[in-house]
């Protein structure tokens, strides 16, 4: 792989699955505070 | 949740915040993903296309998602889960409920031919498991035995009744899940579909990526990887690339469909959309850019080598699904499993979509109608049933390629045109950021209120206009057909004929719309009834 391959695959993937993680993070936070 | 306060058609609702999520994303995540997305990268300059693409998420996908939970969330106050009421509870006017008449259209004829593709995966599943088209180990032999069960030129290879068979039972097993409602049906097939399809393309992701090269200094999957990343800066200033990008992300989020809106009209005031449809986005996302991107092309690249995958890559996304990959697992130590696994992720990622699409039909006559949702489903199967059929006899004549372009391509992105500049501009910025956020667990940066408002009509506009005159005049005209290749005189019938039942869906649409806002005595001018807990408030 070349260089800037890797580093666009990195920031790909990078972004999108710290996207997820924060958000569902935060859904399961809220919904945890939430409950009674 | 708050099911007690569900204000959503015949009192359905969601039984928990993640399932909705899965049951959202398991719409979104389809078979594009897989397919049309490591195409689309690889022949649109790698890494240049990324940045393309998430330019395009941050302004059109997300924003357009939101709207899309927007629109719903509000109609469910007022028990309409299905378009021409969302379209008539934001824009008091008496054409409102017409133009939402794509909103059934779209997902009806959209549902027609995917079910009948997603019995393709239902097939080659079975055909990976008994090791059916084992034996044919080149491109060329399995195109030939794919075709053989589309029914195309030498049908020999399969029985006639095969087609039919897996068609038949793919779309009973799609009603009756759509039969058994929202939180029986789609909710519980979203939480053992989702979870199965993200196994199946992490076990082949580790698979295809830990393979060695076939001969010494062969290609590897690192190489198609590459082939998808590698960056080619040149492409940057090709209006194609930025198109073909805002294109991928239009279809793989599932927006101008019609089923999040319906989806997310079965939440009340009190639940969150931004955080919601952030992670059902996300959710996609992942499958496509990290698990999409490992499957298929490197897997091409590691037994063709780079040269042979970019003319996988170019010949289109079915023939890397149903040609390419099952002859890749032929060669693999229990490839018949790995194709098992394959077309079953498949199979997941289509029927968690398809159910979505028949959401708002099944909604429009509940709710207007008051027809019982069983009977609903089991009559819309019927109708599938007597389209699909023709689909299967007229694939070869470019009945499915023509439906998909008007409906499934050029329908979509007319369809959201519409529905941001109604939710947008009629209804009103201020109002529209503030339904977005009632409930909701994040308040968005502002910008997005400027983007929403501005930039994704704009970009929507652009497509349309831009396909408008590169390819939806040369198609009608029959120029040139929507695979860009030059009509067979043969098929103009068949095409014709497709194109009248497509117009007769619309006027059969406009005509029940008709007469349901007549028999329910709507009034245009005043909109509808609000529904709380019960009791009925006056809008």
């Amino acid at each position: 792989m070349t260089r800037t391959a890797i580093i666009f695959m990195t920031v790909s993937w990078g972004a999108v699955l710290s996207l997820l993680t924060w958000s569902f993070t935060r859904i399961l936070r809220g919904d945890a505070a939430k409950k009674p | 949740m708050s099911p007690q306060n569900a204000p959503s058609s015949a009192n359905e609702h969601w039984g928990s915040r993640i399932g909705l999520i899965l049951a959202m994303a398991g719409n979104a995540v389809g078979l594009g993903n897989f397919l049309r997305f490591p195409s689309q990268a690889a022949n649109n300059g790698g890494g240049s296309f990324m940045i393309a693409y998430f330019t395009a998420f941050l302004l059109l996908g997300i924003p357009l998602m939101w709207v899309e939970w927007g629109i719903g969330r509000h109609a469910g106050r007022y028990r309409k889960g299905h378009v021409p009421g969302m379209f008539a509870a934001l824009w008091k006017h008496p054409a409102a409920k017409y133009m939402g008449v794509i909103g059934l259209t779209v997902p009806l004829v959209v549902m027609i031919y995917y079910t009948y593709i997603e019995s393709w995966t239902l097939a080659f599943t079975f055909f990976s498991l008994t090791k059916d088209y084992f034996g044919n180990g080149t491109q060329e032999a399995m195109v030939g035995y794919l075709q053989s069960y589309q029914m195309i030129g030498d049908s020999s290879v399969h029985g006639m009744w095969k087609p039919f068979l897996f068609f038949f039972i793919t779309l009973v097993v799609n009603i009756w899940v759509v039969s058994r409602g929202i939180s029986a049906g789609i909710e519980k097939l979203a939480r053992i579909g989702m979870p199965i399809l993200f196994l199946f393309a992490a076990v082949l992701a580790v698979v295809i990526l830990t393979m060695d090269p076939l001969t010494p200094g062969g290609a590897s999957p690192a190489d198609g990887l590459n082939f998808i990343f590698d960056p080619d800066f040149s492409q940057l200033s090709r209006p194609g690339l930025w198109l073909a990008a805002a294109g991928q992300i239009f279809f793989t989020l599932s927006v101008g469909m019609g089923a999040l809106q319906s989806y997310a009209s079965y939440l009340t005031k009190q639940d969150d959309l931004v955080l919601s449809g952030l992670a059902t986005a996300a959710t996609n996302e992942t499958a496509e850019v990290v698990l999409g991107g490992s499957i298929a092309i490197p897997a091409a690249v590691v037994f063709f080598g780079v040269a042979g995958a970019m003319q996988v890559a170019a010949s289109g996304s079915f023939n890397i699904g149903f040609a390419t990959m099952p002859v890749v697992f032929q060669q693999l130590p229990l490839g018949n499993l790995l194709g098992v696994m394959w077309f079953g992720l498949l199979f997941f990622a289509g029927i968690t979509s398809s159910v979505a699409m028949a959401t708002p039909i099944v909604a429009f006559f509940r709710e207007e109608f008051g027809i019982r949702r069983e009977s609903v489903a089991w009559g819309l199967g019927g109708v599938v049933l007597l389209f699909g059929l023709l689909q299967i006899f007229w694939l070869q004549y470019g009945m499915l390629d023509e439906w998909d372009y008007w409906a499934g391509t050029f329908g979509l992105v007319l369809f959201a045109s519409i529905e941001v500049v109604l939710f947008m501009w009629v209804f009103k910025p201020e109002r529209a950021w503030e339904s977005l956020h009632e409930g909701a667990d994040i308040r968005l940066p502002r910008i997005f209120k400027f983007v929403m408002t501005y930039i994704t009509p704009l970009y929507l506009f652009t497509i349309l206009v831009w396909w408008g005159v590169t390819d939806a005049w040369p198609i009608l005209t029959m120029a040139k057909t929507p695979g860009g290749a030059v009509p067979d005189p043969a098929n103009v019938p068949f095409v014709h004929a497709s194109r009248a039942l497509l117009a007769l869906i619309v006027v059969t649409f406009v005509v029940l719309v008709r007469v349901a806002w007549k028999r329910n005595r709507y009034d245009d001018r005043k909109g509808f009834t609000e529904v709380i807990t019960g009791q009925e408030i006056l809008s």
